[in-house]
């Protein structure tokens, strides 16, 4: 009985960590996408407004988040496609796909050209955004139930 | 030659590797100074020193490398150099200048930008003190009261013999306030702690000029390269406020430079004094040829001889 009780205790532990972890990563997620939007906002408009070079555009750039996961420290020192193979910002494989894109073109063109990519990768972003949004509505309320359905299994066990 | 210049060093780490030691062996071995590199896409390297070119026997461009470059010249920011790479030429580090060849994209008769580009002309301004002595001892000679216009065909020396003689007028017991219109930031080069010049860097010609003349009264405005009616209506207008001009125009012979309206133009209003052609180097000067213009009134006289 003894070994039953501390199996299923097991069992009901790692899923609710588990639970917890994931819905905490989908959060991560979705804060991470919006700051990459509201960085891609910032290069377009010192390309745009200033024609500010791209060193001096990441040299400038300040984001709490960005800060405080060490991805600006990554920027500044590797540049930003090394700071994003780092693995510093939570994002989904396809973000994090559409932002090495981004990057590795990013200067190669005449205003213009440079402006419409931020545009079109401003948009790509705040798409998954709404979408990483979207997954936590509905499949982050899920994991986060987790925990609390585990100790009310618990309950019910010792019962 | 024993080690690389500044500029030459800034000028080969802008290179890829493969390209990079190919030219410091060529500068090396051929104990030359790097005045210029030249890349051609699916060409060899080749190097330019006292207008003679070397070219390498192992190394070719690529286009990869031509990209490669073209991003560092720009520091990966090509938008940021879009008003100069129009005018077919990106400044770098040191008073380096690339000249550009590549596919024009033309807008309302205007080139819009520059895509594909082939070729690269990276050009490396060097001191070469001295080369501008004989041109100043006759300036002085004639107590510095000359405008004076320095012309050759490209290639020859006329911003080395521009910038020393800058150098020379500025410093010294009898410094002079120069004031130095640096449009394409190769003039100035190397010209730092060098007396008494105030350097107006990447202004147009003639707002440059424009500029100088009402807020830093200098004695001189020199700048290179006179070419557009802008340039010659802004030197007309600096000489009616008093400031002596020295200049660089293209140009073989004095007869082929008055053939061209607008030096005819600054001729006749006596912008220049002093004509200085330059023929060939001489050890660290140049042969020159000098033509003075004696008298600014209607029955001017040209007096050629050679420095």
């Amino acid at each position: 009985m003894i070994l039953r009780l501390i199996g299923a205790l097991m069992i009901l532990t790692s899923s609710a960590v588990m639970g917890a972890y994931i819905a905490n990563v989908y959060s991560r997620r979705v804060t991470s996408t919006e700051e990459v939007a509201a960085f891609i906002k910032y290069i377009k408009r010192n390309i745009e407004s200033f024609k500010m070079p791209v060193a001096d555009i990441l040299s400038s750039y300040d984001s709490e988040h960005f800060e405080r996961v060490g991805f600006l420290e990554a920027m500044r020192t590797a540049g930003l496609e090394e700071a994003i193979c780092g693995g510093y910002l939570t994002l989904s494989q396809a973000a994090l796909g559409e932002f090495l894109s981004f990057a590795s073109r990013l200067g190669r063109d005449y205003t213009e050209g440079e402006v419409k990519r931020c545009e079109y990768y401003i948009g790509v972003f705040e798409e998954l955004a709404a979408a990483e949004k979207e997954n936590i509505a509905t499949n982050g309320r899920l994991y986060r139930l987790l925990p609390p359905l585990g100790a009310i299994s618990l309950i019910i066990l010792l019962i | 030659m024993t080690e690389l210049t500044n500029a030459e060093r800034a000028a080969v780490e802008a290179l890829p590797y493969r390209l990079a030691a190919e030219a410091v062996n060529m500068a090396v071995n051929g104990r030359i100074r790097l005045c210029e590199i030249r890349l051609r896409q699916g060409r060899p390297l080749t190097v330019t020193s006292c207008g003679k070119n070397y070219y390498s026997r192992t190394v070719l461009c690529t286009a990869e490398d031509i990209e490669l470059i073209l991003r560092k010249l720009c520091g990966n920011s090509l938008y940021s150099h879009a008003d100069t790479i129009r005018e077919g030429y990106i400044s770098y580090v040191h008073g380096i200048r690339a000249g550009i060849c590549g596919k024009a994209v033309v807008r309302d008769g205007g080139i819009d930008a520059v895509t594909d580009v082939t070729s690269l002309n990276i050009r490396i301004p060097h001191r070469v003190r001295g080369a501008a002595d004989g041109i100043y001892n006759l300036l002085e000679r004639r107590g510095f009261s000359d405008g004076l216009l320095i012309y050759s065909p490209p290639g020859v020396g006329k911003t080395t013999v521009l910038r020393e003689l800058v150098g020379k007028l500025a410093s010294g017991e009898r410094s002079h306030n120069v004031a130095v219109i640096d449009s394409r930031c190769e003039l100035a080069a190397g010209l730092d702690g060098e007396g008494a010049v105030d350097v107006l860097s990447s202004y147009p010609r003639g707002r440059g000029i424009e500029i100088a003349v009402r807020t830093l009264s200098p004695d001189y405005v020199v700048c290179d390269e006179i070419s557009t009616d802008e340039d010659i209506a802004a030197l007309k207008q600096a000489v009616g406020s008093g400031v002596r001009i020295i200049a660089s125009a293209h140009g073989r012979t004095y007869a082929e430079l008055m053939a061209r309206d607008g030096f005819k133009e600054l001729d006749s209003c006596g912008t220049f004094g002093v004509y200085a052609g330059l023929l060939e180097r001489q050890g660290r000067g140049y042969k020159t040829e000098i033509t003075f213009t004696e008298d600014v009134t209607a029955d001017k006289t040209h007096e050629a001889c050679v420095i």
